[in-house]
């Protein structure tokens, strides 16, 4: 009788385990790169309209992203009225709304600033932050404690050299600082994106070519080649430009960099006229010297073809924030900072 | 028990809707799991149907068994948990010894019944990450039917029959679609799904030797089992509304083929001894060879089709291009080599038996590294056993022989993987994988005189 018990209750308890069933796993949290494609979210899934920022007396454009904490990011902008340019900040929340109203955190202050500061790009150093910047005169650096209140240098960083390949003065540079202190700087001139480097801030940049086996110098990520590759126009056939450069630490143990850019196709035969495609693309590299170009654009131009100047910041291991220069309404009267987001497979609330 | 041979021979002839095997990974009743399935030469209960069926030969009186497992993983990349499914389900099966031309004879059924679902299948892009030998892989039914002889009383022999079963399937779709009122189309469909046998052999044998050794070998044969869908969409795109006679009428057909290798068991050889040292104690070690290079990619193929009809009055239209297949990276698994080890100690408490048992088994990953578009997530395992049991004797006139409870518990460590990928752009980039997982479970036997 004893035995019969154990075996019964055995059963039964053998019978309790298996009641409950639970859905499909083994998806969650798996790794993504932050290689797109991202999707422009759009005036139902932002609080004003299809613009994170704008102004309807200027244009804002060329955002640059700073991490604040796992919520909230700094974002610095250029603010263009007529032909004066400096720079804002504004503090942006989880990616979709704006914290407060923007601050100038940058003016054209001193005489070689010309007609203005523009196109920042924000680091974190040992003694606080650093922010490049371009001028007419060429890029300029500018440092602070608290990244609202900014000292500029009293000279240009880095004017151009038409002997090194920058034909077009320097503009929109971006930099990332090492853990060692040294610094990459990147750049656009003529249509192409170049580097430079420094054991820090405070000694002057040297030159990188991106191709030490030709004997000019070559850009880090140039046009492509690829401008009639079987009959189609690559997307970073006619120029790239406005560059932003982070650097990431996989737990695999590398180092890897990444290269946002704007894109603009090779002109396009349409209706007896020519236009071109602008679009963002990304360009990888394990060194931050030899960069490869993405196939395709990261976001393509179709949604806004007015979309240019990308700065990403991720708020997770799994989603990436891409902030852009774009139109706030479909006939580009008005120009802000938009925002995308990869993976773009979900819709927002207005509200977040 | 005449009949118990004709049962085998029906059960291994006729098609079955049994399906793949969660059994390589996790063990097979408590006490060959907990002895780190070293169990090739030594094993002679129920578990014999997996391990190796020349075993079941072991047997002289009917022996029921049946026990409950739940393996559940935490594995992880970049040290997010990505939830992969737990594996949990009955097992169990029986023995039934007889004598077969005066030669003792046994048949053994095993069975594994997962209770979260029979069966699981995915069709994943070859880019998206996954823990390829867990999730899916381990979400089956597995039933065997065995044969076992001893034609002299040194030699075991058996042979078996697992069953899987393959599903092929499609669906028509016909009817007119209006692409301007695309709410007045009007469609019938069909379903039509067909599930096939797939048999796989599994055989085995144990010689016992002097000095209280005993070796044996089994062999599990390879099995692929194919996910078929066919679907094929025929009708008419009507601009305009599809009874409005000015309408555009396009007739088209559009057919896509879909191939997913839903399953696949590498075949695997496996050598082994014991050496009872003691009349309480016995040590065994198994040596298995896997054979993991045939193993393809399971990523679907797809066969897309598109044929319109066009109008000639419409010059301008033109059929659209269908999408090419992206070419599939080839797997390059390797085969394995996985040792076992395993001990059991056993103490009589009165009448009755008392067990301790020990097992460890190194099974190093057969996947390659993944520098391309391929993310199939798996690492070396270490897997560390223990379990206990007791039998118990003469219960009484109800259970005339013994009753047997063993439980056990497994962790299986998974060594940390880096993935490193060639391209800087790669859509998944690098990441790290690793995890353990916690397999425990029980069994109840009952023995008959």
């Amino acid at each position: 009788m004893t035995a019969r018990a154990a075996l019964s209750a055995a059963l039964a308890l053998a019978l309790g385990c298996g009641t409950g069933a639970s859905p499909g796993g083994g998806d969650r949290e798996l790794p993504a790169g932050r290689s797109g494609p991202y999707r422009l979210l759009d005036s139902e899934e932002l609080p004003e309209g299809a613009c994170l920022l704008r102004d309807q007396a200027a244009t804002l454009e060329d955002p640059a992203s700073l991490r604040l904490d796992v919520h909230r990011v700094a974002l610095y902008f250029t603010r263009r009225e007529g032909a004066r340019r400096s720079i804002h900040r504004a503090v942006v929340v989880d990616g979709r709304r704006v914290e407060a109203a923007s601050a100038e955190a940058l003016a054209p202050s001193l005489g070689w600033h010309g007609g203005g500061v523009g196109a920042p790009d924000v680091a974190t150093t040992r003694d606080g932050f650093a922010m490049l910047y371009d001028t007419p005169a060429g890029l300029g650096l500018a440092t602070s404690t608290d990244g609202q209140a900014w000292r500029s240098a009293d000279g240009p960083l880095l004017v151009a050299d038409a002997a090194a390949g920058e034909l077009t003065p320097l503009r929109a540079p971006t930099l990332v600082v090492r853990p060692d202190g040294g610094v990459i700087v990147a750049y656009e001139s003529a249509g192409a994106i170049w580097a430079a480097t420094a054991d820090g801030l405070t000694v002057p940049l040297r030159r990188l070519d991106a191709d030490e086996r030709t004997p000019r110098r070559e850009a880090l990520v140039a046009p492509g080649a690829d401008a009639r590759d079987a009959g189609l126009v690559g997307y970073a056939s006619g120029a790239v430009g406005d560059p932003t450069l982070r650097a990431e630490d996989s737990l695999a143990g590398r180092t890897l960099y990444r290269l946002f850019f704007s894109a603009r196709s090779a002109p396009v035969g349409i209706d007896g006229g020519s236009a071109f495609e602008r679009a963002i693309g990304l360009a990888g590299s394990f060194d931050g010297v030899h960069f490869a170009r993405a196939e395709s654009a990261v976001l393509s131009g179709r949604a806004d073809p007015a979309v240019r100047a990308p700065s990403a910041w991720s708020d997770g291991p799994l989603r990436t924030w891409l902030f852009v220069s774009g139109r706030c309404d479909s006939a580009g009267r008005n120009e802000g900072i938009r925002v995308a987001v990869a993976p773009g497979n979900r819709r927002y609330p207005r509200t977040p | 028990m005449r009949a118990l041979p004709a049962l085998a021979l029906a059960l291994a002839l006729a098609p079955s809707a049994a399906r793949a095997n969660p059994l390589d990974m996790y063990g097979f009743l408590s006490r060959s799991t907990s002895l780190g399935g070293a169990v090739t030469a030594d094993v002679g209960d129920v578990s014999a149907g997996y391990y190796n069926p020349a075993g079941l030969a072991r047997l002289r009186a009917f022996r029921a068994e049946l026990g409950y497992l739940h393996a559940s993983p935490s594995l992880s990349t970049d040290g997010r948990d990505n939830r992969v499914d737990a594996s949990r389900g009955f097992i169990g099966g029986l023995v039934a010894p007889g004598r077969i031309f005066r030669l003792p004879f046994a048949f053994g059924l095993a069975v594994h019944v997962p209770d979260d679902r029979l069966s699981q299948v995915r069709a994943l892009t070859q880019t998206q990450p996954r823990w390829e030998l867990y999730s899916v892989r381990l979400q089956r039914l597995y039933i065997a039917a065995s044969l076992a002889i001893s034609p002299w009383r040194w030699l075991r022999l058996g042979a078996g029959l697992v069953f899987m079963a393959s599903t092929r399937g499609g669906f028509d779709i016909s009817g007119r679609i209006s692409a301007t009122q695309p709410a007045n189309s009007a469609l019938t469909h069909g379903v039509d799904a067909d599930l096939t046998a797939v048999r796989y052999l599994q055989a085995g044998a144990q010689v016992d030797l002097p000095a209280n050794v005993t070796v044996g070998a089994a062999f599990r044969d390879e099995f692929r089992l194919d996910t078929q869908l066919d679907a094929n969409l025929q009708g008419q795109i009507y601009v305009g509304g599809i009874n409005d006679p000015r309408a555009l009428v396009i007739p088209g057909s559009y057919g896509l083929r879909s191939r997913v290798l839903t399953a696949f068991q590498p075949r695997q050889v496996v050598l082994g001894a014991v050496w009872r040292m003691a009349p309480n104690l016995r040590v065994m070690a198994d040596l298995m060879w896997v054979q993991w290079s045939r193993y393809e990619n399971p990523t679907a193929s797809l066969d897309v089709s598109l044929d319109l009809t066009i109008p000639a009055s419409v010059p301008g239209l033109r059929q659209p291009s269908v999408p090419q297949p992206a070419a599939r990276e080839a797997m390059r698994f390797r085969d394995t080599f996985v040792p076992r080890v395993g001990m059991e100690l056993t103490t009589p408490v009165g009448r009755h038996t008392l067990a301790f048992r020990l097992g460890y088994h190194f099974d190093p990953s057969p996947a390659p590294a993944q520098p391309g578009l391929t993310n199939f997530i798996d690492a070396s395992r270490h897997v560390a056993a223990f379990g206990m049991g007791i039998t118990l004797r003469r219960l009484g006139a109800a259970l005339p022989g013994t009753v047997s409870l063993d439980v056990h518990a497994a962790m299986q460590l998974l060594d940390s993987r880096s993935i490193v990928k060639a391209d800087p752009n790669d859509p998944v980039g690098d990441y790290l994988a690793t995890g353990t997982v916690l397999n425990l479970g029980t069994t109840l036997a009952v023995g008959f005189e």
